[in-house]
């Protein structure tokens, strides 16, 4: 069950509109590699993990990453308030501006809608690690490039703020990957997977 | 490992938590309804009380409810994905 705390993570407030950055940055939003996907990713592979700190770990940067699309959502949303059609036209805002007008809907930056092949819950604990490692790699490129784009230090402080959670997260999915390859067979760390298959004499996976 | 007042104390703080969960959005389109808001303060208190008393005896609910000094019992099991198996 979740709560609900009516702040940001970490404040926006962008007093320049700009639709062409709010092009680029919606999408970690719902792109390939953006804030959305991220939280479904780790609170989908809970359930197929079995060590409890990894299962904490999961909840919390899961939570956390729903905590992140907010942010991203305010930013996008600060960066295209009170336009005027010309601002619209010129800055390559409009097809995005024809079907949703100034509401935010999750796509990448190409226009492509968010879908859930952009993450994997594979069932299998060092595998899904694995991904959320990459994940957090890959965002925090998103970030890279996004803050290469960015001259407004309203919109670049809050960017830099979710490029660093990236960082963090990667090293506490490390973490995660250790205790569970520590569970595990050391000669042979797929010698079972621990979230399907059966020990034997143990009811359960252990 | 898992109290057996668990499932009794459960069940309080999930009536109490939806009974707040329900009055939150009738109270979201009815802000100036005066007995939803006399309703929702008992609502809220009953709540708070199950969640006392569950988290004395199994464990926190909520971060804020990991209080031990010597172990993050956050991580502890069970998680509310895993019913029906001890």
């Amino acid at each position: 069950m979740w709560k609900y705390e009516k702040r940001l993570q970490y404040p926006v407030n962008i007093s320049q509109p700009n639709p062409k950055l709010a092009s680029f940055i919606i999408s970690q939003y719902g792109g390939p590699d953006g804030e959305s996907a991220a939280a479904m990713r780790y609170l989908s592979q809970r359930y197929a993990m079995p060590y409890k700190e990894c299962k904490g770990v999961l909840t919390d940067i899961g939570t956390e990453e729903l905590g992140h699309f907010e942010i991203i959502g305010a930013i996008v949303h600060q960066l295209t308030r009170n336009l005027t059609p010309q601002q619209i036209e010129e800055s390559g805002f409009g097809p995005y501006y024809i079907d949703h007008t100034t509401g935010l809907w999750p796509q990448a930056a190409g226009g492509i809608p968010f879908n859930a092949c952009e993450f994997q819950s594979k069932g299998d604990p060092i595998t899904d690690l694995n991904e959320n490692l990459a994940a957090e790699q890959k965002a925090r490129v998103t970030y890279d490039n996004i803050l290469r784009m960015v001259k407004d230090p309203e919109v670049a402080d809050p960017i830099r703020f979710l490029r660093e959670r990236e960082v963090v997260h990667y090293q506490r999915f490390g973490e995660a990957l250790r205790i569970v390859c520590d569970h595990l067979d050391s000669k042979n760390f797929y010698a079972f997977n621990p979230a399907f298959d059966r020990k034997e004499g143990c009811g359960q996976s252990c | 490992m898992m109290n057996h007042n668990y499932g009794a104390l459960m069940k309080r703080v999930c009536e109490t938590g939806f009974m707040l969960d329900d009055l939150i959005l009738y109270l979201d389109t009815h802000p100036c309804d005066l007995s939803a808001l006399e309703c929702y303060k008992r609502a809220a208190q009953d709540y708070a009380g199950a969640v006392e008393a569950f988290e004395s005896q199994c464990g926190p609910l909520t971060i804020d409810g990991a209080r031990s000094d010597c172990y993050w019992t956050w991580v502890e099991n069970p998680w509310p994905w895993e019913g029906g198996c001890e």
